[in-house]
């Protein structure tokens, strides 16, 4: 018994059981549905999808000559889907197959420059360091501690010249560094994104153009199959 | 192969200035030399009108290219124009003929971009949140392809609008918001300014999506509350809509009530249609999955009208709120473009304006990843339809712009999902018990805080209404979650049930300290919550019984059990209290005495007979005011009936939320003989106890009638339950001849239509059973009167359901709306169609049905009308001769056949005469109006008089029977009669049984939890009056049924209030809901300072019976000032009238006088502190006590640790400090950080943190105080991994029980244990929560102390304990709690 066809190549229902037999018995299994229920014939869908991706992947390797490199076992499943996410994570082609497809896709500095001005929450922060005495009492042990502008007596320890004191009320802050933090780097931002969509464009067109799936293998989201019915 | 045009093919789209828009025509063209690469087109339509075009192709393949070209049309749409197209290309000419369908221009999808988050269901709320990816093992990787955290999702939404100036989207419940918001401060400003550019909306204005019919009024009101408190006044957000997107049906007041929090629209996918609406059907047996909207009778875009008249604009998603996301799934932008234009020509039959909302998202789906590109591609190449990535307030805006006369809707937006009024019945029942002790707490502590010296419990209302809200969601209240889920949900309305009865007993004790209690004896002061006076049986608990007189010293009847002493006490006053006194017993105790001879029992009102042959079933049940036996020829009343049920609907699929049986029930108690029959007299009351058992259920029924009151008290109690896939329910054969039934909802009552119990749900899958809220009953709520103009013989009609019928869209808002709005304050609600729309009355398609039509307006204005009278000779000249002699008609033409004969299973009641027409008309359309107005007049007595023949012939009694509930909503009404309540289930089919955090938890005889293996108690009460339920005061008797009147013991002191007072009296044309401090100051980030009764007040009345009713409130020291919304914000002042179930909020204020120490009545702060930052990890439901509005975050960034510090706080500046604490060999710098926030404000900082030599694992902590609580957030470190083994040993001598935790870590713990177990054994297990602290690799032992009230029937229930620690959580097995007989 067949349950799906990449490029040809059959997956048997034995794959689909061993699969399924491996997840109801892992941790979490209970939590799975009862198969042979509408949600558990569910449940057998995504793991005939997830068989299919893992397949595909092995083929593109081997049809690109492309060497075994590794699972990407963290791969953005919002971007992707649970059961592309699933593939990756489980594929030893999933790294090589990802950078090949990817690896056209780049990022301009024009693109980088407007996204930092539409964000502009996402420019590093400067910071200073300062060292508190509350009420006569050393905050901190003593030891200086970094400030955000917009902190405690942040407008007033910004303005101040390093080595001088801010006081208010009972605090008495002595500016001793500026600290520089972190910039994200956006660059990088963008390119992770923009390969992920790259990725899932990629693969959802092979999908269409190079799986069969049997009755009963079904996508799980496919409106037109019995078992789609939960709908909220 | 010279050049050729292939096809010529008619679109709808548009190009060109959008004012003169053309038609565009797709041409596909082949060339000499392959497909040519422009043309030159010019397109002549027949009426000569030329348009011309340079072209480029659109698409091509091999030798021929596809050209699109604009063509200015003129006729009607849909009307087919011949064209003739002239292609020119490098010197070469083509023609062809072909056609242009005209087309609609104009056209906006409004694709919304949302996603809908539940966040309890199958899964965990932590798991919902933020730990889906994070749980145990592979399997939960399993889930449908696109779901997410709430946490996912947003930053996912976030990350898109940052990268994608085009994104729009839509953020909701407060679940997840307010999570993020505090944990992820970081992104405030990015929130702030994408709400204030435009592009991000907050939806709902409620914190979720409640399930309104399953709960009170103010439960809802509260949901907006504290909705509209965190996304307006915390969030910064605007929220305009009412947004209840998978809601399983609605309350029909909700509209109103939205409206009157000032929300200006609702959107929602559920209610007038079965399953997912009338356009989809499921996948079995359709080879057509999505038809059009066609279906609907009326428009996606209404005014959705209350019964009190107040209305809201709404929008009906008809094809589901998932409609949209499915293009997802397109493999290219081409497709997913078709995929929208085909979802428009869908969804444009429905569309009230050219403007169709797109609801793009599903349940925790990430942005869908074709929305944006089609907002681009498709709007610069297209002028109509367009296509835009838009936000639901500009949906609205559209709409608003040219609709000004919205179709008006009173209709019944239910019952959808029918298993959701009767799974987890237990949790309805604490819901409604709950929300009435809460509402009571709040009466009796404003009163304590106004005459006494108690100090206004905010922080405990808060805490105890969010968990009601919580609890209210669709997922929750509905019984359609796991097992896992349920356990959790459990805790809430039992910390709830706490904090409302810790503070209702405080706030009595601390006014019965106040009162003068001097006289003989004890003083037994009686509290009356309701704001009428009032005559009711109350119990007091007393360890010493005695006699009971009353304040003149005449003996008052009582009865004892356990210690818990009854009697019956008279004329207690309005929102007041009254002192009888106790002394010593001198004659023979008041006790139960058994008596042998006829089964029955009797007070003044009733006679009621039992069969012991039939199971302990009532035989028969007389009215002595007038002689009437009330139950059915040769029927038992309170017979138990148990059904079969499917596990999952064979087609379907689905359970919990179904009533799925396979047909009339299998087992009936009045099939057998009852075990044992107990007839028992007191001083107070007789009653009869039966016992016996059908099915898997063994029963005990208590029937008590007391001397005094005009009700049957019914206790069924489910002493064992071995069911599984069965449904129990209770039925009275008790509806009056030619009734209808009469149903309860949120402050108004309506009609609904009979229901069929008994079907096999796989042929007919709707059994039409509803929620109620406090009663449902059997009568008439509003009726047509038919005189005989020659004889003044008369027959009645009692109607309930009605579809409205008008000419058009304008008529529908002059003529329907006054007509629809008078019939639902008479209890009537209506669908209001045009005669063309298709007709309101099929099963397949509609969620129910209506008993009724009315169709306005004279035969040339109305086809309909035209039709009815072209069919009949008499009505047409009656018809004739009114117009010409009154100049208005009003014709009444009966139905071809009894309503009970044509409401069958598959129902169609759509043919000419399948219901009653009443017609409706004038001369002309001002002589319509006129009729109309009549009409309208003669409506204010819920009774329409009509001059007409034949009169109706069918049976008629103008009385009320009603059955009283506390908590079980779910009801049919038969249409041979028969009052059907639904007690409780064991369906199997999933989630049922579902359990997430390993170890799997079960009862302790293995089954699911949903199936609810132990001992219920279900309490309903028989009442029944003369004349309809207004006249009979139905409402009230179901009000005091479900709010008793408390009793306290005191001794003999003196004191500054009298024995006897009312302190607040309502005129009884109206009901007093709430009594409260002014204002919600924890909803909406502000301090508690001045919250209290002397700051002021509000009271929300309503009018009970839909009349006008003048109205006056008054009390010692508090007036009335003026009116406010339901949020609590000022309206001006207020004339005294109520609208007809008008709900009013009122302002009140105290008369100044001294303030005195005040008395804390209810807890300020968690019982267990310090409070874990991420609650929602726990399970916990809503933000703990006093709502968190100051908050600490750990994250691991990298290699370093981050801290957030945010403040939710509006209106006042947080000044404190972190503190961090590292574990023992570690170092962290700063350990000590002071913080100061602005309102709204947050901070980061990070911590060094640097292992020393000797570090082990152990968990860094950072915790800040506020307001009397301490926040911590822990972030493990090392190998620290929390391992903590709990077991819960029952002490074999004491019966308490003992938590063993050991704490297998290298390093201490600290969290909460929370005691879990079922509705009905929260006074036995107490503390609820307490905390603990074990040391590394040390065991340490909790008890939880069990006690068993004198007065507690025997039965079997279950108990766990929930152990919680730094975002950790673990169950302990179910034992087994056993009352002995």
């Amino acid at each position: 018994m067949i349950a799906a066809w990449v490029d040809g190549e059959p997956i048997g229902r034995d794959a689909v059981d061993a699969e399924l037999r491996a997840l109801y018995s892992g941790p979490g299994g209970h939590a799975l549905p009862v198969p042979h229920t509408a949600e558990g014939r569910q449940l057998r869908r995504w793991v005939v999808q997830v068989l299919a991706i893992r397949m595909l992947l092995a083929h593109e390797a081997q049809r690109h000559g492309l060497p075994g490199s590794g699972a990407i076992p963290g791969a953005d499943r919002a971007a992707l889907g649970s059961i592309a996410a699933a593939a990756l994570a489980g594929s030893p082609c999933a790294a090589a197959v990802f950078a090949h497809v990817t690896g056209t896709v780049t990022v301009s500095p024009s693109d980088v420059d407007a996204y930092r001005q539409a964000n502009p929450e996402l420019s590093a922060e400067p910071a200073r360091l300062v060292r508190h005495v509350r009420a006569g009492r050393p905050v901190n042990g003593g030891r200086p501690y970094r400030m955000r502008r917009t902190d405690l007596l942040g407008d007033k320890v910004f303005a101040a010249p390093l080595g001088t004191l801010v006081t208010a009320g009972t605090d008495t802050l002595e500016v001793v560094d500026t600290v520089a933090e972190h910039s994200p780097d956006l660059t990088a931002q963008l390119l992770a994104a923009a390969r992920f969509r790259a990725f899932a464009r990629w693969l959802d067109v092979a999908l269409r153009d190079r799986v069969a799936l049997a009755p009963g293998s079904e996508h799980p989201a496919d409106p037109a199959q019995p078992d789609h019915t939960h709908r909220h | 192969m010279p050049l050729r045009i292939a096809t010529i093919e008619s679109t709808d789209l548009f190009v060109g200035p959008p004012d003169a828009p053309q038609q565009v025509l797709r041409v596909t063209v082949s060339g000499s030399d392959g497909a040519p690469l422009a043309v030159d087109a010019t397109v002549t339509t027949a009426a000569g009108v030329e348009t011309t075009t340079q072209a480029a192709p659109t698409s091509q393949t091999a030798g021929t290219a596809v050209f699109e070209v604009g063509v200015v049309v003129d006729g009607p749409v849909g009307a087919t124009v011949p064209v003739t197209v002239t292609v020119r290309c490098g010197g070469q000419t083509a023609q062809g003929f072909g056609e242009i369908v005209v087309a609609e221009p104009g056209w906006t999808v409004h694709m919304v971009s949302h996603f809908h988050y539940d966040p309890v269901w199958w899964n965990t709320q932590a798991a919902y949140t933020s730990q889906w990816d994070a749980l145990p093992g592979t399997a939960q990787r399993h889930r449908e392809p696109w779901q997410h955290t709430g946490f996912h999702l947003v930053r996912t939404h976030l990350d898109l609008a940052r990268r994608d100036p085009d994104y729009r989207f839509v953020l909701a419940e407060v679940d997840y918001l307010k999570p993020y918001w505090d944990s992820h401060p970081e992104d405030r400003d990015l929130i702030r300014r994408l709400l204030a550019q435009g592009r991000l909306e907050l939806m709902g204005g409620t914190y979720n999506e409640p399930n309104t019919n399953l709960t009170s009024a103010e439960t809802t009101i509260r949901n907006v509350v504290y909705g509209v408190g965190f996304q307006r006044d915390v969030l910064g957000g605007d929220p305009a809509t009412a947004w209840q997107l998978d809601s399983f049906g609605h309350d029909p007041q909700f509209p109103g009530m939205m409206a009157d929090a000032g929300l200006t629209s609702s959107s929602w996918a559920r209610g007038p249609f079965h399953q997912w609406g009338p356009m989809m059907r499921t996948a079995a047996g359709h080879d057509n999955l999505i038809t059009d909207a066609s279906a609907m009778q009326f428009p996606s875009e209404f005014e959705w009208i209350s019964p009190n008249g107040r209305g809201l604009l709404t929008h009906y998603m008809p094809a589901h709120y998932s409609a949209g996301w499915w293009m997802d799934s397109a493999a290219t932008l081409a497709e997913a473009q078709e995929a929208v234009l085909r979802l428009l020509r869908l969804l444009r039959p429905a569309a009230a304006t050219r403007n169709v909302l797109l609801p793009v998202g599903t349940d925790y789906s990430p942005p869908n990843k074709w929305i944006t590109e089609i907002h681009r591609d498709w709007n610069s190449r297209y002028t109509w339809p367009r296509l835009v990535c838009s936000l639901p307030r500009d949906f609205f805006a559209a709409v608003r712009a040219r609709l000004t006369s919205p179709s008006p809707q009173t209709r019944d937006m239910n019952p959808i999902y029918t298993g959701k009024d009767v799974s987890y019945i237990d949790t309805k029942q604490a819901q409604r018990v709950v929300e009435n002790l809460l509402i009571d707490a709040e009466k009796w502590a404003t009163l304590a805080g106004l005459h006494g010296h108690a100090r206004y419990p905010v922080e405990a209302f808060d805490r105890a209404w969010r968990l009601l809200v919580y609890g209210a969601h669709h997922d929750a209240i509905t019984g359609t979650e796991s097992d896992q889920v349920y356990i959790d949900l459990l805790g809430g309305w039992r910390e709830a049930h706490d904090l409302a009865l810790t503070v209702h007993s405080a706030a009595i004790a601390h006014l019965g300290e106040r009162i003068d209690t001097t006289g003989p004896g004890r003083a037994l002061v009686v509290f009356n919550p309701s704001s009428w006076d009032r005559t009711d049986v109350v119990t007091v608990e007393s360890a010493q019984p005695g006699r009971i007189v009353d304040a003149g010293g005449a003996a008052v009847p009582s009865a004892v059990s356990g210690n818990g002493l009854t009697f019956l006490a008279r004329d207690v006053p309005s929102l007041g209290y009254q002192t009888f006194r106790l002394l010593p017993a001198t004659t023979a105790e008041e006790r139960w005495v058994e008596v042998s001879g006829e089964v029955v029992a009797t007070n003044h009102f009733y006679r009621v007979t039992v069969d012991p042959a039939r199971g302990g079933t009532v035989s028969s049940l007389i009215e002595l005011a007038t002689g009437r036996e009330l139950m059915r020829d040769g029927l038992v009343g309170n017979e138990i009936l148990v059904y079969d049920e499917y596990a999952e609907h064979p087609e379907f699929h689905e359970g919990p939320w179904h009533l799925l049986p396979t047909g009339g029930p299998v087992a009936a108690s009045g099939a057998r003989q009852a075990d044992s029959v107990l007839v028992e007299r007191s001083a107070a009351g007789e009653r009869v106890t039966v016992r016996g058992s059908v099915g898997p259920v063994r029963y005990t029924q208590v029937l008590t009638l007391w001397h005094g009151l005009p009700r049957l008290d019914c206790v069924t109690r489910v002493d064992e339950f071995t069911g599984s896939d069965h449904l129990v329910r209770v039925r009275w054969p008790i509806g009056v001849p030619g009734g209808l039934p009469l149903s309860e909802v949120a402050n108004a009552v309506v009609a609904r239509g009979f229901a069929h119990p008994d079907v096999d749900t796989a042929r007919h899958p709707w059994t039409l059973d509803n929620p109620a809220y406090r009663w449902f009953g059997s009568g008439t709520t509003a009726r047509v009167t038919v005189t005989d103009p020659a004889t003044a013989s008369t027959g009645h009609r009692a109607i309930g359901v009605a579809e409205v019928i008008v000419t058009d869209a304008e008529s529908a808002a002059l003529l329907g709306r006054p007509v629809t709005v008078a019939l639902v304050r008479a209890g009537v609600t209506a669908t209001c169609t045009t005669a063309s729309a298709p007709r309101y009355g099929r099963i397949d398609i509609d969620s129910n049905l209506p008993d009724v039509r009315i169709a306005i307006g004279a035969p040339e204005r109305n086809a309909l009308t035209a039709r009815l009278l072209a069919a009949d000779l008499g009505a047409a000249t009656q018809f004739a001769h009114q117009l010409a002699t009154a100049g208005t008609a009003r014709v009444w033409l009966p139905a071809s056949t009894a309503l009970e004969n044509a409401w069958t299973p598959d129902a169609d009641l759509t043919g000419l005469r399948d219901l009653p027409v009443l017609l409706i008309a004038g001369a002309d359309r001002d002589g319509d109006a006129t009729a109309v107005a009549d009409l309208v007049a003669d409506l204010a007595d819920a009774c329409i008089e009509v001059r007409s023949v034949p009169v109706p012939a069918g049976p008629f009694e103008d009385r009320t029977v009603a059955i009283l509930n506390r908590g079980i909503p779910g009801f049919a009404v038969t249409a041979d009669g028969a009052l059907h309540l639904s007690l409780l289930r064991s369906c199997t089919g999933w989630p049922t049984g579902v359990w997430v955090d390993p170890p799997q938890r079960t009862a302790p005889d293995g089954s699911a939890f949903a199936l609810q293996h132990w001992t219920h108690e279900f309490e309903y009460a028989v009442t029944s009056a003369d004349g309809d339920w207004r006249t009979g005061g139905i409402t009230a008797r179901a009000h005091d049924f479900n709010h008793p009147l408390t009793g306290i013991v005191a001794e003999p002191h003196a004191g500054p209030m009298p024995a006897t007072a009312a302190l607040l009296t309502v005129s009884p044309e109206a009901v007093l809901t709430t009594l409260k401090a002014a204002g919600d100051p924890l909803a909406a980030g502000g301090g508690t300072e001045a919250t209290g009764p002397r700051n002021g007040m509000i009271a929300r009345i309503y009018e009970p019976h839909g009349r006008t009713a003048e109205v006056k409130l008054k009390g010692p020291k508090l007036s009335v000032t003026g009116s406010c919304d339901l949020l609590g914000r000022p309206l001006g002042g207020w004339s005294g009238t109520l609208e007809p179930f008008e709900i009013r909020t009122l302002a009140l204020t105290a008369e100044p006088h001294p303030v005195e120490t005040q008395v804390e009545i209810g807890p300020r702060a968690e019982p267990v502190q310090p409070v874990y930052a991420r609650y929602w990890l726990h399970n916990k439901g809503p933000a703990p006590t006093g709502n968190q509005p100051v908050s600490v975050h750990l994250h691991r960034r990298d290699r370093t640790v981050e801290v957030t510090v945010a403040s939710d706080l509006t209106e006042s500046t947080y000044d404190g400090t972190v503190w961090i604490t590292a574990p023992e060999g570690w170092a962290a710098d700063p350990c000590e950080r002071p913080v100061r926030l602005a309102p709204g404000g947050w901070t980061r900082f990070t911590v060094d943190v640097v292992a020393g030599e000797a570090a082990g694992p152990g968990v860094l902590t950072a915790r800040l105080d506020h307001a009397g609580s301490t926040v911590e957030d822990v972030l493990p470190l090392g190998d620290a991994r929390h391992e903590l083994t709990t077991s819960l040993v029952v002490d074999e001598e004491t019966g308490n029980l003992t938590l063993r935790l050991e704490n297998l870590a290298e390093y201490a713990v600290h969290g909460e244990v929370h005691v879990v177990s079922p509705w009905g054994t929260w006074r036995m297990l107490s503390p609820h929560a307490q905390g603990f602290d074990v040391g590394a690799g040390e065991t340490t032992c909790l008890r939880i102390d069990v006690s068993v009230p004198d007065a507690a029937t025997a039965g079997t229930w279950w108990a766990m304990a929930k152990v919680m620690w730094y975002g950790r959580i673990a169950y302990t097995e179910a034992v087994r709690l056993v009352v002995a007989p």
